[in-house]
């Protein structure tokens, strides 16, 4: 069974949606989601490639955005990386913080790295029902 | 007036991002109805349409949210801006009916004290000043 996904796309907004159509299908697929937890899947994925994205320098550049998902027992796990000289600002992480159980941001190497945990069947820490 | 706004591969195509907006007045009050996803290849359409309403003179805006599918960080950040440069023109903008991850997200990030999301068109239209 395909439990995790990989893709890679150029730098750029202009593949926000291809992305997020990618993931939010894998954890359908993979994990069963609800719409409810694929709308949350949707726009973490989405806000963490921003926030990598906006640790690049400004254009043109032709950096690729590595994007991985992969499907825990209760959760779904999000990396998304890139080559980027300045790590992932903090203020750009604002909404994936409030959707997510859990980020990671580090540095390994050239790349800038958000990991993002969300788990499955409790809406996350600030809860589905608001 | 209608703007259709997708991302570099046209509007033709599944899988470019895609935002419709449109505006008609209801009692001299502006509103905006955004349909699809609001992220960052999409958002500065959305800022130019405030700015038009705006520029033509507008104080107080609704922006129906009904049929917004994603709102991501960007997209806050313009309804924040339009929020205060109508504010400071002695109107406001006001939300309406936006989705539970919408309002879940203006929740978290404490834009909703400034801009409370209610129910619905109506609901927005009373709650202007």
């Amino acid at each position: 069974m395909n439990r995790s996904l990989s893709i890679e796309v150029p730098a750029s907004g202009s593949y926000l949606r291809l992305v997020r159509m990618l993931v939010t299908a894998f954890a359908a697929e993979a994990a069963g989601v609800d719409v409810e937890e694929a709308a949350r899947v949707r726009l973490a994925v989405s806000e963490a490639c921003v926030a990598v994205l906006e640790a690049l320098p400004s254009r043109p550049h032709t950096d690729a955005v590595h994007v991985g998902a992969r499907v825990e027992p209760d959760c779904i796990d999000l990396e998304v990386r890139t080559a980027a000289p300045s790590p992932v600002a903090e203020r750009d992480l604002a909404v994936v913080r409030a959707l997510a159980d859990d980020v990671e941001v580090r540095t390994d190497g050239a790349d800038q790295v958000v990991r993002v945990r969300l788990r499955l069947g409790v809406g996350g820490r600030a809860g589905v029902d608001v | 007036m209608q703007v259709d706004v997708a991302g570099d591969r046209g509007a033709d195509e599944d899988d470019g991002t895609v935002v419709e907006l449109s505006v008609h007045e209801e009692g001299g009050v502006a509103i905006v109805v955004v349909t699809g996803e609001v992220d960052a290849t999409t958002a500065p359409a959305l800022a130019a349409a405030l700015d038009a309403q705006v520029a033509a003179g507008a104080t107080r805006v609704v922006l129906d949210l009904a049929g917004t599918t994603l709102l991501d960080s960007t997209g806050l950040g313009v309804l924040v801006r339009a929020n205060r440069r109508l504010r400071s023109a002695g109107g406001a903008l006001a939300l309406a009916g936006a989705t539970r991850l919408v309002r879940r997200v203006l929740e978290v990030t404490g834009v909703e004290r400034e801009l409370p999301a209610h129910a619905d068109v109506d609901a927005a239209l009373a709650a202007l000043p």
